[in-house]
């Protein structure tokens, strides 16, 4: 094993930081994943839509930077993209709107040689690569939606929602063929914004991003901070949200009832304090995520940060088993992470393997490596020293 | 992390649910009539993370009782395992529960005390005194004297004033509002008023302390002096 990139793993942080790498996408599926959809992009551009300047774009975890692997090593990574129109909803129904996109993904596809055609999906279309490129791509098509989103803001009473434009200019008009007005002329759109979205997200994390890409310059590795990709760096509420996402995916297998991504991604960012290591801001996300679910009389709400009408948790009176699935999924985490955080990295409890799944953690577990026991005999005097420093220093009492 | 001021028990539970899982997974966490109580072991993690990664550096076992109103009213910490004698010179009161600071101080130091608080904080500092008074015959951050001395030394320590238990009296009295400023007789029991007596003492000490800090010293001292 290459020791420059596989260097030995001495902590529960390094541990951690390992898992979350180990489920990534990989940064070479990253980089071709990019330049498929730019190539998409390039001949929407060039197509009979060109008059719409249509634009590609990554949306969900792609463009949060918190795409994992799928739990079987042979399936493929979800790539979301939204390819929107420079046009009006009295130019296009949804129908129209998601056949003429169709039929330039389908040309796409034929161009190139792809041996599946393109599927159509609820929303999207999904392309489908060789099992060589081991990811698919969804593509929706959308319209773009400011001032109908605006307004509906307004009218709303969400006065300082509608007015943060550098969110609400990124609204989205999508497509949804189970929507009534799906085949005829109207202004009444199934509406979304996951630029604004991400947004947001990225305010949560911002300062140590930025730290953290500074770090990469100084390294030496990089000119400027801006010359850093996203993708080169991840904060630890981006690698908290892999870890807690991966274990959500081991629990539930594929189940109606799994928690939703979009769910634990927003109440882990509401949690995340700013935290430099990975190990602090997974007991912090964990310990806080839950009361960032309101109550509003019998329903819980996790409220879309962009669009304060949007509860996230919506299907749940309908389908309280999802509520209830949620719960005991954050009690198994905060278990699992717990008792690995708090035990010897050696042996970490069996529950915590299997969350994390077998064979991920069986790609790491030979890189852990622990310092010498005799250093823990010396260590007296610094740990009261970290004690002093970090005003734990708490002086006993008898009344 | 959340705020357990004015919570409910079962907020409490919630609470302290939490803070176990993620920080003493060996605690288990149940809901009593008046009060959440932890009890199992409790591990004290060193904090080298290098060191970390052996896994705990001691382990105690213990329950905690932490009372309706956390953490305004004071929680019992007990040792169950028999780790140490229950003796004043370990720390341990006549009721056998653990005195691991003065709590009015502790909580007037950090009003928003949650549950993992308490349990990465003072308890945990008590048990690696603990650990170190094991291995090395001492305590290591010094210990407060018994009884009523102890309490002035951490009240002095606290408002920044010397050890006289006069002034720390007359310094909770002002801060306390339990006077008004030019009328009120000095709390030294001299008869004079307070701007004709102490009050030379008492404007030598820091007077920014808000008075809802100190207001549970003030019951405790009352306890004390009355």
């Amino acid at each position: 094993m290459n020791k420059l990139t596989s260097p030995p793993l001495r902590t529960h942080d390094d541990v951690l930081i390992a898992l979350a790498k180990a489920i990534d996408i990989p940064d070479h599926l990253f980089e071709k994943a990019t330049s498929r959809y730019e190539a998409i992009g390039k001949h929407l551009e060039e197509s009979s839509l060109s008059q719409y300047d249509p634009k590609i774009s990554p949306q969900g975890s792609m463009l949060l930077g918190t795409v994992i692997r799928p739990l079987d090593d042979a399936e493929e990574f979800d790539i979301d993209l939204v390819c929107k129109l420079e046009a009006d909803k009295k130019t296009f129904t949804q129908q129209g709107l998601k056949a003429s996109v169709g039929e330039e993904i389908k040309a796409y596809a034929k161009a190139n040689a792809m041996q599946n055609p393109p599927e159509e999906g609820k929303r999207c279309w999904t392309l489908v690569y060789s099992k060589d490129d081991k990811f698919h791509m969804d593509i929706l098509p959308a319209l773009p939606d400011q001032s109908t989103f605006r307004t509906f803001l307004e009218n709303k009473g969400h006065w300082h929602a509608a007015s943060q434009a550098h969110v609400v200019d990124h609204a989205i008009a999508i497509t949804d063929q189970e929507d009534k007005d799906y085949e005829t002329v109207s202004e009444d759109w199934p509406v979304s914004n996951p630029k604004g979205f991400a947004i947001w997200f990225n305010s949560k994390h911002s300062q140590e991003m930025e730290r953290r890409k500074n770090l990469r310059v100084n390294e030496g590795v990089y000119m400027k901070v801006d010359d850093v990709p996203d993708h080169k760096v991840k904060t630890p509420l981006q690698r908290a949200i892999q870890l807690l996402k991966r274990h959500r995916d081991s629990m539930y297998k594929g189940s109606d009832d799994a928690p939703i991504s979009v769910i634990i991604t927003t109440l882990a960012a509401h949690s995340y304090q700013g935290e430099q290591s990975l190990s602090a801001a997974l007991k912090t996300i964990l310990m806080n995520m839950e009361q960032h679910i309101e109550n509003r009389g019998r329903e819980k709400w996790v409220q879309n940060p962009v669009n304060p009408e949007e509860n996230f948790a919506d299907k749940w009176p309908k389908h309280p088993e999802r509520e209830e699935a949620f719960y005991t999924w954050l009690a198994a985490a905060q278990r699992d992470f717990g008792r690995f955080m708090n035990g010897p990295i050696s042996s970490p409890p069996d529950l915590f393997k299997s969350a994390m799944t077998q064979t991920t953690y069986s790609k790491v577990a030979n890189r852990i490596t622990t310092v010498a026991a005799a250093a823990v005999a010396t260590s007296l005097k610094a740990e009261t020293e970290a004690y002093e420093e970090t005003g734990r220093d708490h002086q006993p009492w008898v009344s | 992390m959340g705020i357990l001021k004015n919570s409910s028990l079962e907020e409490q539970y919630n609470q302290a649910r939490r803070a176990c899982a993620l920080l003493q997974p060996d605690l288990d966490c149940t809901l009593s009539e008046d009060c959440v109580v932890l009890e199992g072991t409790f591990h004290v993690p060193s904090t080298d993370p290098q060191l970390a990664a052996l896994g705990p550096i001691a382990s105690f076992e213990i329950r905690l009782e932490l009372y309706l109103g956390h953490p305004h009213s004071e929680p019992k910490l007990f040792e169950t395992g028999g780790a140490f004698p229950h003796d004043p010179d370990h720390h341990v009161n006549p009721d056998g529960s653990c005195c691991f600071g003065v709590w009015e101080v502790l909580f007037a130091e950090r009003p928003q005390m949650t549950v993992a608080d308490l349990l990465d904080g003072p308890i945990r500092s008590y048990f690696y005194g603990h650990h170190h008074l094991k291995c090395e015959g001492n305590w290591p951050f010094g210990e407060l004297k018994h009884g009523a001395a102890g309490l002035i030394q951490s009240y002095a320590r606290f408002l920044g004033c010397a050890e006289d238990p006069l002034i720390i009296k007359s310094l909770i009295v002002l801060l306390s509002r339990k006077w008004k400023r030019d009328r009120h007789l000095c709390p030294c029991g001299s008869g004079s008023r307070l701007r004709d007596c102490c009050r030379v003492h008492l404007d030598a000490v820091p007077m920014k302390i808000h008075y809802k800090k100190v207001r549970p010293l003030f019951t405790r001292l009352k306890d004390y002096f009355e």
